[in-house]
C-alpha cells in the first residue's frame, strides 16, 4: 500500500455538515468499488481494452491486410479474425472472472454490518447504507466503516481505542477522543434527543488523500467556533478497541475514504521471463519486417524482370502492396495465441499451488510472477513471525530493584483489560504483563478518568508517550500519592542512550546471545512543582496535536533517566527454519534479514538459525557517522573470509545518506555471506531492497514476511512472500504469494518455482519455435515462385493450428510435466513432498543457466526456420517433378497440405523431447492433434475447401511416407542435442558474481 | 498398478516417466541409423531398376522449328517394361505463381455456371474469351482431345476462364516403331475423382465452353505444380517396349518461348516408390549416416568425459 501525495487545489475547498440534518448527504453512499466497470458497461469497455492492446492491434491490421484485395491471399476473407476472436474471448472470459471476484469482494465489504442512527435510534445496517453525514454507532472489535469524526464514546472522558494496523502496520492501539462539547450531547444514552438539539455545523476538508492529517472547525448553534483535529478522526477500517462503542459522524464516505484514496496504486511486477518475452516480441517483430522488406523486393524485382511472361498476366505492382501482402503472409512469426496461452498456463499452475495439500492456505495472488520464483538470488527476510513464530514467552527479568521494575512493566504498556482479559497487540507486552501477573502484580485495567489499578492500588496516569517504531520506547508519568514517576520501557540501544552510564551492557548482551528480545526499563521521580511545568506544555501539546514538541517533551523528561531492569522474552523458531535457511544456502541464495530488533537477538537467531556459522566472521557495524562507519570498513578489508555483515537500523541511514558509504556497504554485502540489518523501519526495509535491485542488476530479489511492516519490502522486491501469521493478514494480501509457514518457503522455491519457470520458459520458446517452423516454408517457397506470395496450407485450416492442431499437448506440458513425478500417476492437487525441494543444485543449475535467454530464444527461432526448411525441401523434393508409382504426379496445393501435416506432426513430436513425465493422457492428444489433422480432411475430402483436397492421394503415394520417415529425423535431431545437452553436469558453485 | 485406484485412473493417468541414458540413447541412435541406410540403399536399388529417358527440347529436333505444325523426328530407345509412361516437362514455367495459381474459377470448373463478378474475382486477368488465346476463342475441344470449330461471343465469359486454363498446354504427341504405331493412352491419367466431380463439363458444354473440363490433359493440366520445372503425365505405354529408333511425331503449338523455358519429353517406367528419386536414396543414406554418427559421438564422449555423463538422469 504505497500512498501517494497529491496536493491539489480542491483540497483548499471544505464539506460542510450541519447536525442534526434530517436529509444526510443521500449521494455520498459508503460503497466501495474497485469494480472497473458496471455489468452493463462491462462488456463494451472489455472489448475495447482488448482492441486497443498492442498485441491485437497487430492481428486486426493483418485482418485488414487480408480483406484489402489487392494484399490478399485469401480472397479478401480476414481468416485470422476466427482465432483471434476466440483468443480475445478468452481475455475477455478472465477479465470477467477477475471481474466477478472484485464484485463479490466489493459486496462483501459492503455488505459488512455496522449500526446507523434512524429515527431516534441506532439500527444495524449494512456499510453500504451509511452515508455521509450519518450518525453511526461502532461496537468494540469492529471496523470502522469509515471515514469518521468521534462523537462520543463509551469513556466518560471520550477516549477511545483504535488498533490501525491496516493504515500503517503498527500493532499498537492509538488513543482517540471525541470532541469535547460534543461528548455529552451525542451520548448513547441520550440518543433519543440527538435531532432536537440545537444545530452543530462542521467544516472540514474536502476529501483528500493525505494521512494523518484532518483539518476543520465546528461550531455548535452560534457560539465559538473551535477547531477539530486528528485525535477525532478516525480512519475507516480501523478496528476499535478496549471501548464499549463510540458514535461518530460520517464524514468521508466510501470512495472517497482516505485509505481509499491511497489504496488504488497497484504496481504491476513482470517476471524476468515475461520482461524477456516482450524484448522477444520487439526483436521477432524487426526480424519479420526485414524477411518482409526482403521478400517484397525481390517479388518487385522478379516481376519487373518478368513482365514479357504473358501467361503469368503480371503487371508493374507497387512494391509497398507487395510488403502488405508479405506481412499478412508472415504474420505468424508473431504467434496469436503467445499471451493468452501463457497466461491461462500460469493461471493454472497458480490453482494448482494453491490447492497443494503440502502447503496449506497457500495463495497465489500474482500468477505471473509464478517462474520468477526459480530464479531468485536475494532473500529478505522479516524476524519476528517468519523466522520466528512470534509467540512470546518471558524467560528472565535483570533488576536490582525487582519491585519497582514489575510496577514499571505492569504500568507502561498499551495493553488494556476488558472483560478480565488482557487485550493488546504486541505479543511481548502480554507475554510480560502474565509474567506480571504470576508474581503478584495484577493489572486491574484502565477506567475513564486515566487511572490505571495494580493489585487495588490506583495510579493516575498523568502524561503518556506512545510507542512509535521511530522513537522505539513508551514512556508514561503516573501519580502515586503525591509522587510523580516516570517510566520507561524500550529498546535498550535509547534507553542507554537516555541514561547515560549502565553497568549492565554484560547481562543485555548474555540475553541477546540467547536469542532472547530484550527492553531495558527505566524511572525517574518529580516533585509537584516540577511536574507542573510540564504538564502545562504537555496539555497543549496534545491539544494541538503537535507532535514536535510532544517529542521534546519527552526527551526533557527522560534526561537523566535511572536504570531500573531488563527483560528478556524469548521469540521461539518457526518449524524447520534452521534447515530451510541452510538449504537456502546451498542453492547459493543470500540470505538476508530485516529486523526491527535489536543487534544483539538478530545475531543470535542467526546463529540459532543456521544463517551464521560459528567460524563466519562477524563483522558489526552499529557506528552513527561517516568517519567512524567508514573505518570499520577499512578494518575488515579482507573480503574472501566467510563475513557475516550485521548492520543497525543508525548506521544503515547514515550509510544510505552517503554515496560513498553506500558503495562501500554494496560491496561488502556482495561478498558478505550473510547480511542482517537490525532495528530498521519498515521504510528502511522498502530502502534496502531498492539499493539491492538499483545497484546489482541481476540480483532477483524475493522479500518475505508477515507483518504490515513488511508491506513495503514485499512491494518492493521482486517477488513477495507474505505468511498468514499472527501479525495479521497484511502482508498475506499485499503479497504476490502467501504461504502458511516459513519452511514452505523452500517448495515454493525449489519446487513450484524452478518447474513453473522450466515449463513456462520452454513453452514461450516452444510457441515461437512452431510458428516459424509453420509459416517459414512460405518464405522459403518463395525463392520457387518468385516471391509472389504464395501459400501452402489451406487457408482455413491454418488457422487451426494454434488453436486445434499444435496447442493442448503444450498445454497439459506447462500444468503436469515433473521432473521428479512425486507419484504413479497424475495427482491434481499435490498430497507429497518433491525430490527438488531437496536439490539445491538443480536450483543453482536453472538459476545459473536459465532456460530462456535471448541467445536461446534465437536458436529457438533458428531451429524453427531451419526444420521449416528441411520439411519444405524433403517434402518437395521427394514429391514434386516426380512421378507416383501409378505415374501420376503431385499438385503443390497437395504437397501443401502435406507439408502441414508433416509439421503438425513434427512440433507435437516436439513437446516430447523436453518433457520429462509424460502420462498416458497426455500422449493421448499428442496423438490426437497429429491425427485430428487427417481426421478433418477425411471429412472435407469432398468439398474443394481453398485449392484441392484429395486424400485418398496421400493414402497411395509411398514417397509421401518416405518424406515423412525422412523428416522424422528431426524430431531425433532435436532428441538428440536436448540429450547430449541434459547428460552433462554443469552445475558450477554459486558465486556472488551471478549478482552483477 | 495401484489397487486402489481404479482401471480408467491407470487408463488416463499413469505416467511415463523415461530416463533417457546414454546406453539407450546409443542403442537407439545406432538401430535407426542402419534402418535408414539399409533403407537409402533399398530405394537406390530400386532407383536403378527402374529407367528413365528425358529428350531434352525435342522441339528443337524439327528444323525449321515452326509452330502449330505437325513434326517428327527419331530417338534410339531401350528395352523397358510396361507399363511405360510419357510426360511432357516444362523448364522455367511458374505454374506456381500466386497471379497465376488464383486465376480460375472452382465452381465453374465443376460444370456450375458463374457470375460476371465472381469471374472478375476469381479469373482476373482472364475473364472473357476475347481475353483467351486466340486459337482458344472459336474452338471447342473435346474429351478426346479434337478441336472443333464454334462461333463464340468474344464478350461472353470464358468457360473456363483465368490465366491457367488459358495457357493450357496442347501439344499431341505419337510414338512408332518402323511405322508400327505405339499405343499411347491417354486416359486415366487424371485422379480418379476429379474427372466428373471438380471437373464436370457444363450442360450446356459444347456452346459455351471453349474446352471439356473432362478433358483429361486439362484436368492434369489445371492441376498447377509446385516446381517451376515440372512434368505432366500425358499417356501411358501399356506394352513392353524393344531397343530401336522410335519415330516421335508430335503436334508442336506450345511456345515455349513465351515462358524462356523448354520442353522435355520424359518417358519412366515405374517402382513400388514411383519413378526415379534420386533425393530420396541419397536423403536416407545420409540421415541414417548422421544417426550413426550421433550414436558414435555419444560414445565417444561416454568414454571420453567417463561416469560423469549422463550420471544426473540415471
Amino acid at each position: 500500500m504505497k500512498s501517494y501525495f497529491q496536493i491539489n487545489e480542491s483540497i483548499s475547498q471544505t464539506e460542510k455538515i450541519i447536525l442534526p440534518d434530517d436529509t444526510p448527504m443521500r449521494n455520498r453512499p459508503n460503497t466501495i468499488t474497485t469494480m472497473k466497470t458496471t455489468w452493463l458497461t462491462f462488456l463494451p469497455y472489455a472489448f475495447i481494452k482488448q482492441i486497443t492492446q498492442p498485441a491485437n492491434i497487430y492481428f486486426i491490421v493483418i485482418g485488414i491486410l487480408q480483406i484489402i484485395p489487392v494484399t490478399s491471399y485469401t480472397n479478401g476473407v480476414p481468416v485470422i479474425y476466427g482465432p483471434l476472436s476466440m483468443m480475445i474471448s478468452i481475455s475477455i472470459i478472465k477479465d470477467a472472472f477477475e471481474e466477478y471476484s472484485r464484485y463479490k469482494s466489493d459486496q462483501e465489504e459492503n455488505n459488512r454490518k455496522s449500526h446507523k442512527y434512524f429515527e431516534n435510534q441506532f439500527i444495524q445496517c449494512n456499510w453500504k447504507n451509511i452515508y455521509q453525514a450519518d450518525i453511526i454507532m461502532v461496537m468494540e472489535n469492529e471496523s470502522i466503516p469509515c471515514d469518521i469524526l468521534i462523537l462520543s464514546s463509551s469513556y466518560q472522558g471520550g477516549i477511545a481505542y483504535v488498533e490501525t494496523k491496516q493504515i500503517d502496520g503498527e500493532t499498537n492501539l492509538k488513543q482517540k477522543y471525541s470532541i469535547y462539547d460534543l461528548q455529552q450531547k451525542y451520548h448513547i444514552d441520550n440518543a433519543i434527543n440527538f435531532k432536537k438539539d440545537n444545530s452543530v455545523k462542521f467544516v472540514y476538508d474536502q476529501k483528500n488523500p493525505i494521512l494523518y492529517k484532518l483539518s476543520g472547525t465546528y461550531q455548535i448553534s452560534n457560539s465559538e467556533v473551535n477547531s477539530l483535529n486528528y485525535g477525532n478522526f478516525i480512519e475507516r477500517d480501523c478496528i476499535l478497541k478496549n471501548t464499549e462503542w463510540i458514535i461518530g459522524l460520517c464524514i468521508y464516505s466510501g470512495m472517497d475514504c482516505k485509505i481509499m484514496l491511497n489504496s488504488s496504486q497497484e504496481r504491476t511486477k513482470r517476471s524476468r521471463l515475461e520482461q524477456y518475452m516482450r524484448i522477444c516480441i520487439m526483436s521477432i517483430s524487426i526480424s519479420l519486417a526485414l524477411f518482409c522488406i526482403m521478400a517484397s523486393i525481390y517479388e518487385f524485382l522478379w516481376t519487373n524482370n518478368h513482365l514479357n511472361y504473358s501467361y503469368l498476366g503480371l503487371s508493374k505492382d507497387n512494391v509497398f502492396v507487395d510488403l502488405g501482402l508479405w506481412f499478412s503472409l508472415l504474420s505468424y512469426f508473431i504467434p496469436i495465441s503467445l499471451v493468452v496461452n501463457v497466461e491461462l498456463v500460469k493461471f493454472g499452475q497458480a490453482k494448482m499451488l494453491e490447492s497443494d495439500k503440502v502447503m496449506p492456505n497457500s495463495k497465489s495472488h500474482q500468477s505471473n510472477l509464478i517462474e520468477q520464483l526459480g530464479e531468485i538470488n536475494i532473500v529478505f527476510t522479516d524476524k519476528t513471525g517468519t523466522l520466528t513464530k512470534n509467540s512470546m514467552q518471558f524467560r528472565e527479568l535483570f533488576a536490582q530493584n525487582e519491585k519497582e521494575a514489575l510496577l514499571c512493566l505492569s504500568l507502561c504498556h498499551s495493553v488494556v483489560k476488558s472483560k478480565n482479559k488482557l487485550i493488546g497487540s504486541s505479543p511481548d507486552e502480554l507475554a510480560i504483563l502474565d509474567y506480571c501477573e504470576q508474581k503478584g502484580y495484577v493489572f486491574q485495567g484502565i477506567d475513564n478518568n486515566n487511572n490505571l489499578t495494580i493489585n487495588q492500588t490506583h495510579f493516575h496516569r498523568v502524561m503518556s508517550f506512545d510507542f512509535s517504531s521511530e522513537k522505539k520506547r513508551m514512556t508514561i508519568v503516573v501519580k502515586t500519592g503525591n509522587e510523580y514517576i516516570l517510566f520507561c520501557k524500550g529498546a535498550d540501544e535509547v534507553l542507554l542512550e537516555l541514561i547515560g552510564e549502565c553497568k549492565h551492557q554484560q547481562v543485555i548482551h548474555q540475553f541477546a546471545i540467547k536469542g532472547y528480545r530484550t527492553l531495558m526499563l527505566g524511572r525517574k521521580t518529580f516533585k509537584q512543582n516540577e511536574i507542573d511545568f510540564y504538564l502545562a506544555d504537555y496539555k497543549k501539546a496534545q491539544e494541538d496535536k503537535d507532535e514536535e514538541m510532544m517529542n521534546k517533551l519527552q526527551k526533557t523528561l527522560e534526561s537523566n533517566l535511572e536504570f531500573l531492569g531488563i527483560t528478556a522474552v524469548e521469540d521461539l523458531l518457526a518449524d524447520d527454519v534452521g534447515q530451510t535457511i541452510q538449504e537456502l544456502k546451498s542453492a547459493g541464495i543470500k540470505v538476508w534479514v530485516l529486523t526491527g530488533d535489536k543487534v544483539e537477538t538478530a545475531i543470535a537467531i542467526g546463529y540459532s538459525c543456521n544463517l551464521i556459522d560459528s567460524n563466519d566472521m562477524l563483522q558489526v557495524v552499529t557506528e552513527t557517522t561517516v568517519g567512524s562507519i567508514e573505518e570499520v570498513f577499512l578494518h575488515y578489508c579482507n573480503e574472501s573470509a566467510n563475513i557475516a555483515l550485521v548492520i543497525s537500523g543508525q548506521a544503515l541511514s547514515v550509510m544510505l545518506d552517503n554515496p560513498q558509504l553506500k558503495s562501500m556497504l554494496l560491496k561488502r554485502a556482495f561478498y558478505a555471506k550473510v547480511v542482517i540489518v537490525a532495528r530498521v523501519s519498515p521504510k528502511q526495509k522498502q530502502q534496502v531492497v531498492a539499493l539491492v535491485k538499483e545497484y546489482l542488476p541481476k540480483a532477483y530479489t524475493l522479500a518475505i514476511g508477515d507483518g504490515a511492516n513488511d508491506v513495503s519490502m514485499i512491494n518492493e522486491a521482486h517477488v513477495g512472500v507474505g505468511i498468514q501469521g499472527v501479525e495479521g493478514t497484511q502482508a498475506a494480501r499485499a503479497a504476490d504469494f502467501a504461504i502458511q509457514e516459513f519452511k514452505h518457503l523452500k517448495r515454493l522455491m525449489f519446487y513450484y518455482g524452478v518447474e513453473c519457470s522450466r515449463r513456462n520458459a520452454l513453452t514461450i520458446l516452444y510457441i515461437f519455435f512452431k510458428n516459424q517452423v509453420f509459416i517459414t516454408p512460405y518464405f522459403w517457397f518463395g525463392f520457387l515462385n518468385g516471391f509472389s506470395g504464395q501459400y501452402l496450407y489451406d487457408q482455413w485450416l491454418s488457422q487451426l493450428f494454434n488453436t486445434v492442431f499444435a496447442s493442448l499437448p503444450q498445454v497439459l506440458y506447462a500444468l503436469f510435466d515433473e521432473m521428479h513425478p512425486s507419484s504413479e500417476y497424475l495427482q491434481w492437487s499435490k498430497t507429497s513432498h518433491n525430490l527438488l525441494e531437496d536439490k539445491p543444485d538443480v536450483y543453482v543449475q536453472f538459476r545459473q543457466q536459465p532456460i530462456f535467454t535471448i541467445i536461446k530464444f534465437w536458436l529457438w527461432v533458428f531451429n524453427g526456420m531451419i526444420q521449416g526448411l528441411i520439411i519444405f525441401l524433403v517434402c518437395t523434393f521427394s514429391t514434386e517433378n516426380q512421378n507416383m508409382d501409378n505415374g501420376m504426379t503431385m499438385e503443390f496445393f497437395e504437397d501443401g497440405v502435406f507439408i502441414y501435416g508433416i509439421i503438425i506432426l513434427l512440433v507435437n513430436l516436439k513437446v516430447l523431447t523436453f518433457t520429462y513425465t509424460n502420462y498416458n493422457f497426455t500422449i493421448f492428444f499428442i496423438v490426437l492433434s497429429i491425427l485430428v489433422y487427417w481426421l478433418i480432411l477425411i471429412l472435407v475430402n469432398d468439398y474443394e475447401l481453398s485449392p484441392s483436397f484429395n486424400f485418398y492421394r496421400y493414402l497411395v503415394s509411398p514417397q509421401l511416407y518416405l518424406a515423412l520417415a525422412l523428416t522424422c529425423m528431426l524430431f531425433l535431431f532435436d532428441l538428440a542435442i536436448e540429450r547430449f545437452y541434459d547428460f552433462q553436469i554443469y552445475v558450477r558453485k554459486p558465486e556472488s558474481i551471478e549478482l552483477v | 498398478m495401484s489397487d486402489s485406484k481404479g482401471f480408467l485412473h491407470f487408463l488416463f493417468f499413469k505416467k511415463w516417466h523415461p530416463v533417457p541414458s546414454v546406453g539407450s540413447t546409443i542403442a537407439l541412435f545406432s538401430i535407426i541409423g542402419v534402418i535408414f541406410v539399409a533403407l537409402g540403399i533399398v530405394i537406390t536399388v530400386i532407383n536403378n531398376q527402374i529407367q528413365e529417358v528425358t529428350i531434352y527440347k525435342y522441339d528443337q529436333k524439327c528444323s525449321p522449328v515452326e509452330y502449330n505444325k505437325k513434326c517428327s523426328f527419331t530417338y534410339k530407345l531401350d528395352n523397358m517394361k510396361a507399363p511405360i509412361y510419357f510426360y511432357y516437362e516444362l523448364e522455367n514455367f511458374y505454374q506456381n505463381h500466386r497471379r497465376y495459381v488464383k486465376s480460375k474459377s472452382s465452381t465453374q470448373l465443376s460444370g456450375e455456371e458463374i457470375s460476371l463478378s465472381d469471374a472478375e474475382k476469381y479469373c482476373d486477368p482472364i475473364t472473357y474469351n476475347k481475353d483467351l488465346e486466340e486459337w482458344q476463342q472459336n474452338v471447342y475441344v473435346t474429351e478426346q482431345n479434337t478441336q472443333v470449330q464454334k462461333e463464340r461471343n468474344p464478350d461472353d465469359i470464358a468457360s473456363p476462364c483465368g490465366l491457367v486454363a488459358k495457357s493450357f498446354f496442347n501439344d499431341t504427341y505419337a510414338l512408332s516403331l518402323s511405322g508400327k504405331n505405339i499405343d499411347l493412352n491417354q486416359t486415366g491419367i487424371s485422379w480418379p475423382n476429379d474427372k466428373g466431380k471438380k471437373y464436370k463439363r457444363a450442360s450446356d458444354s459444347e456452346s459455351t465452353q471453349w474446352i471439356d473440363p473432362e478433358n483429361e490433359h486439362f484436368i492434369v493440366w489445371m492441376r498447377t505444380a509446385g516446381l517451376p520445372t515440372f512434368r505432366k503425365l500425358w499417356g501411358r505405354i501399356e506394352q513392353d517396349i524393344e531397343e530401336g529408333e522410335y519415330t516421335f511425331e508430335f503436334q508442336n503449338n506450345y511456345n515455349p518461348q513465351m515462358f524462356a523455358g523448354a520442353k522435355n519429353i520424359v518417358l519412366s517406367t515405374s517402382g513400388p516408390f514411383g519413378g526415379k528419386n534420386l533425393f530420396l536414396s541419397i536423403a536416407f543414406i545420409v540421415v541414417g549416416v548422421i544417426q550413426l554418427l550421433i550414436a558414435l559421438a555419444f560414445l565417444i564422449k561416454k568414454i571420453r568425459a567417463g561416469p560423469s555423463f549422463g550420471q544426473k538422469n540415471e
